[in-house]
């Protein structure tokens, strides 16, 4: 399943990151490796983008963006 | 550097010995540089005391902050750098960063010392950067800020340890306190300029023999081979700014290798782009061990359980929607005062000026050219200001990320993203702060877009044009009222609907610029959200205080000599003296009539035979007043026709008829290039009203009413008022807009870009209105 598919509150792990585009390479840069757990914290009020804690942080995404990461829920 | 010194060595044979010594007494160059949202605006302004010189570096849209300051007898300047995540430039904006850092970027010297600002909140993905950065082999010190947030989250850093694992120095700050900061400025006191470490080798052996081949492929093509880093970046950044950059400088074949490079990567298990972020994350997490303690299980921190309210998908919205309405009006109503004060203040200065000066060009040029001119620039003072006060603790405080969040879907159905809303809702105040307020948006092509249709949006200055015309044409039909209270008009809707028209009409034209002009450009909204905090009042501020004086500097000086150069247009070539005279006897009469109703007064007490002769030498007076207003305004309206002004309105007439326009309207559209508004008071001049006028005068309203084309027919009806109207909805008539524009994108081309566009969807817009309107009534 894809980063975009999670339910509120759920944690997930990070399989990989698909594609070699300015969304991935940004997506690698901020923390989103393989192996790393990411939980959804929230939508915005259209259900898009979303809002996740990784690596101790918040970070948002728009859902196409969160469609490039491969994730397995934990 | 080592290359003036040479020269300067073999000028001065011998002295080489005392040269030597003043390299030590050189000024140093320190670059900061860290990811958004660690504080270093905040950190930069401590360091260099508040007083730093901003500009723009040639070529790109990136500010150029620097603060000289003198340390210990040292001087050094403070280069501060765009905040971001990764040194992988993907645009030029990108690229600067880089080239400063390497000593490429012509007008800064290479930095010798670098000071990396990290959040040690949130310290392993902050080092991602910070590891990017020692790869440069520059000295750098490495700041830990916000280590009291840290610390309340229970994080623990040994900086110490850190320091000794990485052989830098490391310094533990709170900006916001000002603490740390001595430490700091010891630490880089501390560096020996020029000094060089060995860059760790944290990739494969396999990317490094990779690295040594396209080395030697550049060589063959290039005088120079590119530093290391640059290699690196190549190599690394698939689709990046260097990688593109070498395709249009270089040939024989050196992108075919490069893509058999990356191929040859991928098999020996180091594919790119993926391997650097797995490297480097790999490395800080390792490097952390043992150095930064942290609980187990994060607890849910202060900033989450704010932002389970303010971002919650309903609540969180209309707290959005109630801020925004706040801010809106408070730049609306708490700057209206200011301006009326400053435009009190205008009035009250040319008056005191027409005391001490005699009628003539010398007093025109001042009065109406100079003081209007300054008035003009200072009057967006206060929105400015007002507006930049809200957006410095929107930003601070970290609100501006969740804003962004909140607005991004519905933006994006404009093409946009939810970073251009607060720029483009401020520009229904003012294009001016709004323009400036893209500053945010970091995609360059956004920002450029939101920036050519911010001027759409109906600011303050369209609402005199508005005001007038309704006033004047749209009959006042009520739909819906409530008691006296009329909520739904004809006048109504029309102001709505005018206010309306340019927000409307950007949709198409953000549609066209993103997917014409700026096409292929895909903006990731990878967007951290920062913990919440106080906003810090000094950076408050020093951000409101640089950005009205970079404002006034900059812009002001351009719109003032704008301003003069429309007086002189309507002044000359015209003969004035008849005009002056009759100024002179007007303000001679008017002191004559302000002494005799002084003695009127006294008089009223005493004998009515003395009233009477008073009233009736008041009343002569008043008639020649009349008179001589009368004639004035007459011989001030053949001045302005026979201007070069007037001489330009009647060249445009056939341009405009098919707008329905007569060549006053002309002459008051092209007068009114410095600021929309400056049409109502040229067109209370030309319909011989004098100089002023306000938008709700009755000699004004109905003076364009019976106003007449030479075969008699009316010049203004509805069709007419209306094609005025949607022209100044459309228009790009602001000076001041157009140079803000110029200043922030440093560049002429957007500014012209922008004129062209506004002005012939103006035309356009007021043709059809016009068109089609006559063909309805």
């Amino acid at each position: 399943m894809t980063l975009n598919q999670l339910i509120k509150g759920q944690i997930a792990r990070i399989i990989e990151i698909k594609g070699e585009d300015a969304i991935s390479i940004r997506l690698m840069e901020m923390g989103l490796i393989d192996g790393e757990q990411i939980q959804l914290l929230g939508k915005a009020p259209l259900g898009d983008p979303l809002e996740f804690a990784v690596r101790g942080y918040r970070l948002s995404l728009r859902l196409n963006e969160a469609k490039c990461v491969e994730v397995e829920i934990i | 550097m080592k290359a003036a010194l040479s020269d300067l060595d073999s000028m001065t044979n011998s002295s080489t010995v005392s040269s030597q010594q003043a390299v030590h007494q050189q000024k140093m160059t320190i670059a900061i540089i860290g990811n958004p949202n660690t504080g270093k605006s905040t950190l930069f302004n401590q360091l260099s005391g508040g007083h730093a010189h901003i500009g723009n570096f040639p070529g790109v849209t990136v500010e150029k902050k620097v603060g000289s300051v003198t340390w210990e007898g040292r001087k050094l300047d403070l280069v501060d750098l765009p905040g971001t995540y990764s040194l992988a430039p993907r645009s030029i904006d990108e690229m600067l960063a880089v080239d400063v850092l390497l000593g490429r970027q012509k007008g800064v010297p290479r930095p010798d010392a670098i000071i990396c600002i990290a959040d040690a909140s949130n310290l392993e993905r902050n080092l991602y950067l910070f590891s990017q950065i020692l790869d440069l082999s520059t000295p750098v010190v490495l700041v830990l800020n916000m280590c009291d947030l840290a610390r309340s989250r229970g994080i623990e850093i040994d900086a110490a340890e850190l320091s000794q694992r990485l052989g830098q120095p490391v310094v533990c700050t709170e900006a916001h306190h000002g603490k740390g900061i001595k430490e700091l400025k010891a630490a880089i006191l501390n560096i020996d300029p020029g000094s060089r470490h060995e860059v760790q080798q944290l990739f494969p052996e396999s990317f490094y023999a990779e690295r040594s081949q396209l080395r030697e492929k550049l060589k063959s093509q290039q005088d120079e081979s590119p530093p290391d880093f640059l290699i690196d970046r190549l190599l690394l950044d698939v689709g990046g700014y260097v990688e593109s950059y070498f395709e249009h400088h270089t040939h024989n074949g050196l992108i075919e290798h490069l893509h058999a490079a990356r191929t040859r990567l991928k098999e020996s298990g180091c594919a790119v782009p993926a391997t650097e972020a797995r490297v480097r994350y790999g490395w800080s997490r390792e490097l952390l061990k043992g150095v930064l303690h942290q609980p187990e299980v994060q607890q849910e921190t202060a900033s989450d359980k704010i932002d389970r309210w303010l971002t919650h998908p309903a609540f969180g919205f209309l707290f959005f929607i109630v801020l925004m309405f706040f801010v809106f009006q408070s730049v609306f109503t708490w700057a209206g005062p200011i301006m009326d004060q400053i435009e009190a203040a205008q009035t009250a200065v040319g008056g005191i000026v027409e005391s001490f000066i005699a009628p003539g060009p010398l007093r025109s040029l001042l009065v109406d050219g100079v003081i209007a001119g300054v008035g003009g620039v200072l009057i967006f003072l206060p929105q400015i200001v007002i507006l930049y006060f809200f957006i410095a603790v929107l930003e601070d405080s970290g609100y501006m990320a969740r804003a962004a969040y909140i607005m991004d879907r519905l933006m994006r159905s404009l093409g946009l993203s939810g970073k251009s809303f607060i720029p483009l809702m401020s520009s229904y105040a003012c294009a001016v702060p709004g323009i400036m307020a893209t500053r945010v948006i970091e995609n360059r092509h956004e920002r450029l877009t939101t920036i050519l249709v911010a001027p759409l949006m109906s600011c303050s200055a369209r609402w005199p044009v508005y005001t007038l015309f309704i006033a004047a044409f749209i009959p006042n039909v009520v739909y819906f009222s409530l008691g006296d209270l009329s909520l739904i008009s004809l006048q109504g809707i029309v102001l709505f609907a005018m206010s309306s028209i340019g927000a409307v009409i950007a949709v198409p034209v953000a549609w066209f610029l993103k997917r014409v002009c700026f096409k292929g450009d895909v903006a990731p909204f990878v967007m951290e959200l920062p913990g919440y905090k106080w906003p810090s009042s000094r950076n408050v501020i020093y951000r409101v205080y640089s950005r009205g004086k970079s404002f006034v500097v900059k812009a002001g000086t351009l719109i003032f000599a704008t301003s003069i150069l429309i007086w002189a247009a309507g002044y000359f070539p015209g003969n004035h003296s008849e005009q002056f005279a009759l100024q002179q006897q007007i303000e001679t009469v008017d002191a004559t009539v302000e002494k005799v109703e002084g003695q009127l007064e006294v008089a009223k007490g005493e004998t009515s035979e003395q009233v009477e002769s008073l009233e009736v030498q008041l009343k002569n007076l008043e008639s020649t007043q009349s008179l001589l207003y009368e004639r004035q305004n007459l011989v001030s309206s053949q001045l302005i026709e026979n201007s070069y002004l007037g001489k330009a309105g009647h060249l445009i007439e056939p341009v405009v008829k098919p707008l329905g326009w007569d060549w006053k309207i002309g002459v008051g559209v092209i007068a009114s290039f410095p600021a929309r508004e400056v049409i109502i008071s040229t067109l209370g001049t030309i319909y011989s009203l004098g100089g002023d006028v306000g938008e709700d005068d009755e000699g004004l309203i109905g003076s364009i009413r019976v106003a007449t084309w030479p075969d008699g027919r009316k010049v203004f009806n509805v069709p007419v008022a209306i094609s005025i109207m949607v022209f100044f909805a459309l228009c790009a008539q602001c000076a001041a807009t157009l140079m803000v524009m110029r200043r922030e994108t440093n560049s002429w081309v957007w500014p012209v870009v922008s004129f062209t566009y506004m002005t012939t969807l103006a035309y356009l817009g007021a043709l059809l209105s016009y068109q089609v309107g006559m063909m309805l009534i």
